[in-house]
Formats: C-alpha cells, sequence, structure tokens
C-alpha cells in the first residue's frame, strides 16, 4: 500500500511500439496508483483495463473540474501557470459553447444527439466514395512523387484534413491544424499558440456564416445550421472540436499503423489476400497504438466513490491511462504483440462511457480505405529509414506520432 | 434448443448513439438516423445472435442493453 501512496507524474517516456515501461510496474501493484497532476492535485491515476472501463462508465465523475474547464495531465514544459490562465484570458472562450467533451449529462445529451446520428456507421458510410476519391487522387500524386516520400506530411494529414472537412462540408484550410501541429513542435511561442487557436477559432466563424448565407450547402454542419435552437456560437464550437479531434488523431495513427503493417508484411498482405481480416487489423492497430496516448480526459469525482476498494473523495480526480489499460494482459493476453487474431474490440483507445469517440466509424472506414489502396497500388511500399531513427512528437504532445516517414517503392 | 426465453430489452433515454451495438449485432439493432439513438430490430433474436447480441452489451458505453432472462 505504501507504494500506492506514492504519487507520481504522468509516464509520457514511450517508444514507437509501447507505451512507457512504468505503466506494466504500476500496474502489477494494483490498478490505481497516485498520481501528481501538473497544478499539484493529487489524484489517481489508472493503469488497468476493467477498472478504467468502469471509470470512464461511471457517470459519478464529471469529465471537467469543479471550474467547468478540462483537468490538464500533461502540462508543456511552455506553459506555466501565468501563461495557462492568460491563454485562458485571451482566447474568449471562457464557457466552452458547444464543446462536448467538457459537459457532462444532462446538458451533453442533447448535444451530443445532434452529431452521434450523422457519425454512425452508416451515416459515415455515405460519404465512403468521397472517401475513396480523396484517396485515390492522394495515391496518383504519390505514384508521381519523388522518393523518398513522407508519408505523414504529404498524405496522412491531407488526407485526414479532407476526409473531415467533406464530412462537415468546410473549405480545407491551414487554421485546422496549425495550433495542433505546434504541440507537435519542439519549441513553441506561446504567442503563436494563441494566434493559432484564435484563428481557428475566426476561421470557422466565418465558415459559420458563410454557410449561413448558402442555401444550397450540405454536410454536417450545414444539418447543425438547420437545427434552429442551436446558436451560432454553439455550432462554431462542435465544429471546431469535430475539425480538430476528426484529424489529429487520424493523421497520427495513419503512419504508425503503416509502420506496423510494412514491418508485419504478413497483415500488409491480408489487406487484399484475405480482405475480410481487415476490420479486425484495423481494430487491433487502433488498441496497438492507443494515439492518444496521454489517455481520456481526466475526471473528477462528484460524490465520495468506493472503486476497487480504494476510496475516492468528492472532487479527487482520476486519469485512465487508455494506452496502459489497452496492454494490460488481463484483458489482452500478450498484449505487447500486434496480433490481428486477437480480438481487440472493446479496447478504450475512443474512450468508454457518454463520451466515446465520436468519428470512431470514420476513423475506422478511412485507415480501411487509406491501407487497402495503398497495397493494391504499393505492394512493395518500405519504409525508407531504420526505424530506430524515426523522431516521434514530444512527450508532451497529447498525439503518439513520427514527425515524418519516408517511404519508398519500386515504381 | 434453449427453451429460456431470453428478454433484451434497451433504454433509448441512456443510449449515446456510440453504435457499437450495430457493430456488434448490426441485424439485431440499428441507429436512427436523426440522433443516433438506438433501434431493436429483433427484439427476439434466435439463439444464433446471442453471442453477438451480449457483446453488444459488453460494449455498449451507456450501458444501455440488458440482454437476460
Amino acid at each position: 500500500m505504501t507504494e500506492r501512496l506514492e504519487a507520481r507524474r504522468l509516464p509520457t517516456r514511450r517508444t514507437l511500439f509501447h507505451p512507457p515501461e512504468e505503466f506494466a510496474r504500476l500496474r502489477e501493484s494494483g490498478p490505481l496508483s497516485r498520481l501528481a497532476f501538473p497544478d499539484g492535485e493529487i489524484g489517481w491515476l489508472c493503469t488497468g483495463y476493467e477498472l478504467g472501463r468502469r471509470i470512464l462508465g461511471d457517470q459519478r465523475f464529471s469529465i471537467t473540474g469543479p471550474d467547468g474547464n478540462a483537468v490538464l495531465v500533461v502540462r508543456p514544459p511552455f506553459l506555466d501557470d501565468e501563461t495557462t490562465d492568460a491563454i485562458e484570458d485571451d482566447i474568449e472562450r471562457d464557457d466552452h459553447p458547444g464543446d462536448i467533451l467538457s459537459m457532462d449529462p444532462p446538458i451533453h445529451t442533447g448535444y451530443r444527439r445532434r452529431l452521434s446520428g450523422r457519425m454512425s456507421a452508416r451515416s459515415v458510410g455515405r460519404i465512403a466514395d468521397a472517401i475513396e476519391g480523396i484517396v485515390a487522387s492522394r495515391i496518383d500524386r504519390m505514384g508521381s512523387a519523388p522518393q523518398p516520400y513522407d508519408f505523414a506530411h504529404s498524405f496522412a494529414l491531407p488526407v485526414s484534413l479532407d476526409v473531415i472537412c467533406a464530412l462537415l462540408g468546410v473549405t480545407e484550410r491551414d487554421e485546422w491544424h496549425t495550433a495542433l501541429a505546434l504541440f507537435e513542435r519542439d519549441d513553441v511561442r506561446v504567442q503563436d499558440l494563441v494566434d493559432a487557436v484564435q484563428d481557428r477559432h475566426d476561421a470557422m466563424r466565418e465558415e459559420v456564416r458563410n454557410k449561413r448565407h448558402d442555401p444550397g450547402s450540405s454536410g454536417l454542419l450545414a444539418d447543425l445550421l438547420g437545427e434552429h435552437d442551436l446558436n451560432e456560437d454553439e455550432v462554431v464550437g462542435m465544429a471546431e472540436l469535430l475539425v480538430t479531434a476528426g484529424h489529429h488523431t487520424t493523421s497520427n495513427l495513419l503512419p504508425l499503423g503503416l509502420i506496423a503493417l510494412l514491418t508485419n508484411r504478413r497483415w500488409w498482405d491480408a489487406l487484399v489476400e484475405h480482405p475480410e481480416r481487415a476490420d479486425d487489423i484495423i481494430e487491433e492497430l487502433i488498441r496497438y497504438f492507443s494515439v492518444l496516448h496521454h489517455g481520456a480526459l481526466p475526471r473528477t469525482a462528484l460524490e465520495d466513490i468506493e472503486i476497487d476498494g480504494v476510496a475516492i473523495r468528492a472532487g479527487e480526480r482520476v486519469h485512465v491511462a487508455v494506452a496502459a489499460a489497452n496492454r494490460d494482459p488481463e484483458a489482452f493476453p500478450d498484449p505487447d504483440t500486434l496480433d490481428p487474431d486477437r480480438s481487440a474490440w472493446g479496447h478504450l483507445a475512443f474512450g468508454y462511457g457518454i463520451h466515446q469517440c465520436l468519428g470512431q466509424h470514420l476513423a475506422r472506414l478511412e485507415l480501411k480505405i487509406v491501407y487497402t489502396r495503398l497495397r493494391e497500388r504499393f505492394p512493395d511500399l518500405r519504409i525508407a529509414m531504420p526505424l530506430d531513427e524515426l523522431v516521434l512528437h514530444p512527450e508532451y504532445s497529447d498525439a503518439h506520432g513520427v514527425k515524418e516517414l519516408p517511404l519508398e517503392w519500386d515504381r | 434448443v434453449s427453451d429460456v426465453p431470453m428478454r433484451l430489452e434497451v433504454d433509448a433515454e441512456a443510449c449515446v448513439g456510440a453504435g457499437q451495438c450495430v457493430l456488434a449485432a448490426g441485424d439485431v439493432f440499428d441507429q436512427r438516423d436523426e440522433d443516433g439513438v438506438v433501434v431493436v430490430l429483433e427484439p427476439r433474436p434466435a439463439e444464433g445472435q446471442w453471442d453477438a447480441v451480449r457483446t453488444a452489451a459488453r460494449l455498449c458505453p451507456a450501458r444501455a442493453i440488458r440482454f437476460s432472462t
């Protein structure tokens, strides 16, 4: 029990294929340990799968802290207390309208329902042809591009952006990814970050206003504008969340998954030789990389809760380290092996509970189309760099991913 | 063949439209287009569908599916 009481920061030193080693050691002494948050609060860290599922599915936990803001579990070194406050003051969105990831039920429920029908597997299936078109034209460009070809910047990022823009029916703009891309750099000027977030917000407001005056517009954003009880701030907030969450994750997972496929050629080949296995392959890649590697948003207990024999007091925080839970051997035997023959379904990479990822069906479809079409066109695709030279995003970036992925192939 | 009647119940109020049930058992569950809320297509699933329905119940992030005697 003494080990449990020793609070530490969230481990973030991962490798290309594996989450931090500390997770397994912590899990061995129990699925809950103490966690020191960057603002000095001491809460709990969950590294186990079953318990993680229970916590994320338990509505006695709030998704925000008492002030209604998301709780940071990792704070980038360029953000001290003072700059964090300054950013919050500077960005004029104190109440986060439309940001469904800072809402609890019952308010959350109504907002989520405006999106969930439009992001179901069937609804995203309706843009499968559009995704095929985006991927086909990118593959054509790749085929005539010089080698080595940087898949991360030249393929994964633009395709992810184009796909989410197609779903939303918004223009493809640099503003959608500039702010998030800053977090993937080692040197960030706080003012650049503040400006980039404001620019994104202004650009989305402009999109929304243009859509409102265009009766022929279609897509998810146009649908939201048709819901007359949503105000403009709410539509802007929802659309910003969708466009950022919708590309930031996939654009990083696409290169990681491709690395795994190109180093496990049996599964790369299976994409075309056994297409019926594609869904299981994709699901295992999603589990294995758990691309939001810090985990789900930390939860805060709304009341005293006893869970797994541990008393969590009202107001205490619990953070579920999803990357750790997805490597829990109790849930996934031999968890560090990529094995599409296992049943990866039920992993926590999309979270669990009422906030489970709305974009999950889009992500699955997009990954399947990209990998299958790449395998068809470039069967001998290779990574043009030793794996141990691939550079990862900084530890403070919430997305696991590589800075670049150089590829080569025979024409 | 089992004689035990299995009851499938869904809590539409609790449903968050994550669509796990449709992934697991698309013959038994559907989602409404307007709000993603679960629709039961097959209130008395055949025995061959029971495992899929149990998986759907386990995966449901809102624990909105009950499948029991």
